[in-house]
């Protein structure tokens, strides 16, 4: 059984919280926020978690202590969530953007991460496109530059997704870079008012010169999908893999899993199915 | 009647969709010169979709060495705003500061009509950095003008010194313009402008219309020369102001030999009303979508106009060019079933 503790009580860790109470091997010990009587505390509290109002200390002051917390706070809280737990020789999974440390992408290098004292999750979405990428550079060695542009509703992007829009870009596409080996990425962010809301949609695209075989990149493509959907139930292509002139596209769109956050907010199930897949195999 | 009227010159950014980014640096460097000796005091270069739109998605810019030329009549021409189209989701910070370096200071930060606070970061960025900021909204037909003016508004709150409402599909017609300046002025403290395209023939007279109640600003290319059916005809709007006694301080005849200049360069992309533009303005699709509209349309021969209404049904807005794909494709599949 894998003790965790959850850090933030917005959106991710709420939605976090059912996914590891549904979850056979995970229990989860205390739940933190920062405000005593705000929505996330409550809806923790009603699933009978122990809560806290005192952030991480909260969380390692209490008698029952956790193996792994899981910090949904942001990046500019993460450092010092990190140092604490380092202290306390407790392992942290990092759900913020600030990249202190192992960036992990379970289908890609789940295994490396694992020894890691902090394992960042990368971004929203940030895990499934990633995965694309991957399949791509796996049947195309040789493959320079690849292009991603996701596709959210404006109902998923909170005020933090809204602020953060260049550095996103910036650590997606370093991120991605570093961990294929690619040196050329560029990454695309669209925001759609559109009613009813769209389910999250990443395109991947690439120079069609750089793609030796088609049907081995679809193969390829497809192996990775299944691997992935074992985890996120909700990944499926979209378009599938053609080419328009000089570029090749591929598209899948992600439908979250409507545990605490609409099915349409695919982006933020997605990173949440990632943590989860980590917290089980460590 | 309009004395602090500002035309604002977006050719060689608009015009970008048309020629699918294949400005060259001399064509800019003669444009610049030429625009500069017609008084323009304002223009704006780059990808269509503006910095960072350099892209396998939205067209790559065929001479990447265009912003190097615009520097040297960036330093040239002390008195030349140079300006940027700036869309968060495609550019970052990095953009920003690197087009600083090659002389630009006026950064238009716009987005979709509904989601102003993307630009907010962006806005404060470009500001403290000492540049010249406005705020754009985009495809402002698909909101009610109350909203659109929440909207600007919270711009306004970020630090843009001026808002402009894009008609990014060509799909608003003289009453609405009228009424959205209004609304946009009621609420405003910073002055309004407007960026007309000519989808539906209503270029000039929704640029009279902004003008008429109260804008400030108004965006035109020579020749009318931008994405889709094009925008408001530069040469054209200053004659008619001319006519009615407005002093512009732009010379028509130098425009008018500036249209020209774009009219034997571009003979092939120059912007026509055709039935497909008609329908884009119609169905409030984004006018820069055309070639790849016709593009996915012959790729999986579906017919452009379905492709159209299907793109207006799911309300895709400027930026998503993938969804002209995957709505072609799901045309495709459906036509296969039946």
């Amino acid at each position: 059984m894998k003790r965790v503790a959850i850090l933030g009580s917005g959106n991710i860790g709420c939605d976090l919280l059912v996914k590891c109470q549904e979850a056979e091997s995970v229990e989860v010990v205390s739940f933190a926020g920062r405000h005593a009587n705000s929505k996330g505390l409550e809806f923790a509290a009603r699933r009978g978690v122990s809560i806290t109002d005192r952030s991480i200390e909260g969380i390692l002051d209490a008698k029952a202590t956790p193996d792994i917390v899981i910090d949904c706070t942001s990046a500019a809280h993460h450092n010092h969530n990190y140092a604490l737990c380092r202290q306390y020789g407790v392992q942290i999974i990092d759900m913020t953007p600030s990249k202190l440390g192992v960036a992990c992408c379970p289908v890609v290098n789940l295994d490396h991460c694992l020894g890691a004292d902090n394992i960042n999750m990368i971004s929203c979405g940030g895990p499934g496109i990633n995965t694309y990428c991957f399949a791509f550079k796996q049947a195309n060695p040789y493959l320079e530059y690849i292009e991603i542009v996701s596709t959210i509703s404006s109902a998923s992007a909170g005020p933090g997704t809204r602020k953060n829009i260049s550095q996103y870009i910036t650590s997606t596409q370093q991120a991605i870079a570093g961990i294929l080996g690619i040196k050329g990425v560029k990454v695309i962010i669209n925001i759609t008012p559109a009613i009813p809301p769209i389910h999250m949609k990443t395109s991947v695209l690439v120079n069609a010169e750089d793609i030796s075989s088609q049907s081995e990149t679809k193969t390829t493509i497809e192996a990775v999908e299944v691997s992935t959907r074992a985890y996120v139930p909700g990944y499926r292509k979209s378009v599938d893999l053609k080419q328009l002139g000089s570029k090749i596209m591929y598209q899948v769109q992600v439908t979250g899993s409507g545990h605490y956050l609409p099915a349409y907010a695919g982006n933020l199930d997605i990173i949440n199915c990632a943590a989860l897949e980590v917290i089980q195999r460590l | 009647m309009t004395p602090n009227l500002l035309l604002y010159d977006v050719t060689l950014r608009d015009g970008s969709h048309a020629n699918q980014h294949g400005f060259t640096s001399d064509f800019c460097c003669t444009y610049i010169d030429r625009a500069y000796a017609a008084g323009i005091r304002y223009i704006e270069v780059g990808h269509g979709n503006g910095l960072g739109g350099c892209s396998l998605h939205i067209g790559r810019l065929k001479d990447p060495d265009l912003w190097e030329a615009v520097a040297t009549k960036a330093s040239k021409y002390r008195d030349l705003r140079i300006g940027a189209h700036v869309i968060p989701g495609l550019a970052t910070f990095k953009d920003i500061d690197i087009a600083i370096k090659n002389g630009v200071n006026v950064f238009r930060m716009a987005c979709h009509c509904t989601e102003a606070d993307t630009t907010e970061t962006y806005i404060d960025y470009a500001a403290n950095l000492g540049q010249e900021v406005w705020g754009l909204l985009m495809m402002s037909h698909m909101i009610k003008p109350d909203h659109l003016a929440r909207e600007a508004k919270k711009m306004e709150s970020y630090g843009a010194s001026r808002i402009v409402f894009l008609d990014s599909a060509g799909a608003l017609t003289p009453l609405m313009v009228s009424n959205i300046t209004h609304e946009l002025r009621e609420i405003l403290e910073v002055p309004v402008g407007f960026h007309a395209h000519n989808n539906l023939h209503a270029a000039v007279a929704n640029s009279f219309a902004a003008l008429a109640a109260g804008c400030q600003s108004i965006d035109a290319c020579a020749r009318g020369y931008g994405a889709g059916a094009g925008n408001l005809s530069l040469e054209a709007f200053v004659a008619l102001l001319e006519k009615d006694g407005h002093v512009t301080a732009l010379n028509v005849k130098e425009l008018i030999a500036l249209a020209a200049l774009v009219e034997n360069q571009f003979t092939s992309s120059l912007p026509i009303v055709d039935s497909l533009s008609t329908a884009s303005g119609f169905h409030g699709v984004f006018s820069g979508f055309k070639p790849k509209i016709l593009e996915a349309a012959a790729v999986y021969k579906v017919e452009a106009m379905d492709l159209i209404a299907a793109l207006g049904q799911s309300q895709v807005i400027a930026g998503q060019e993938d969804q002209i794909i995957a709505s072609a494709s799901m045309l495709a599949q459906q036509a296969d079933l039946t």
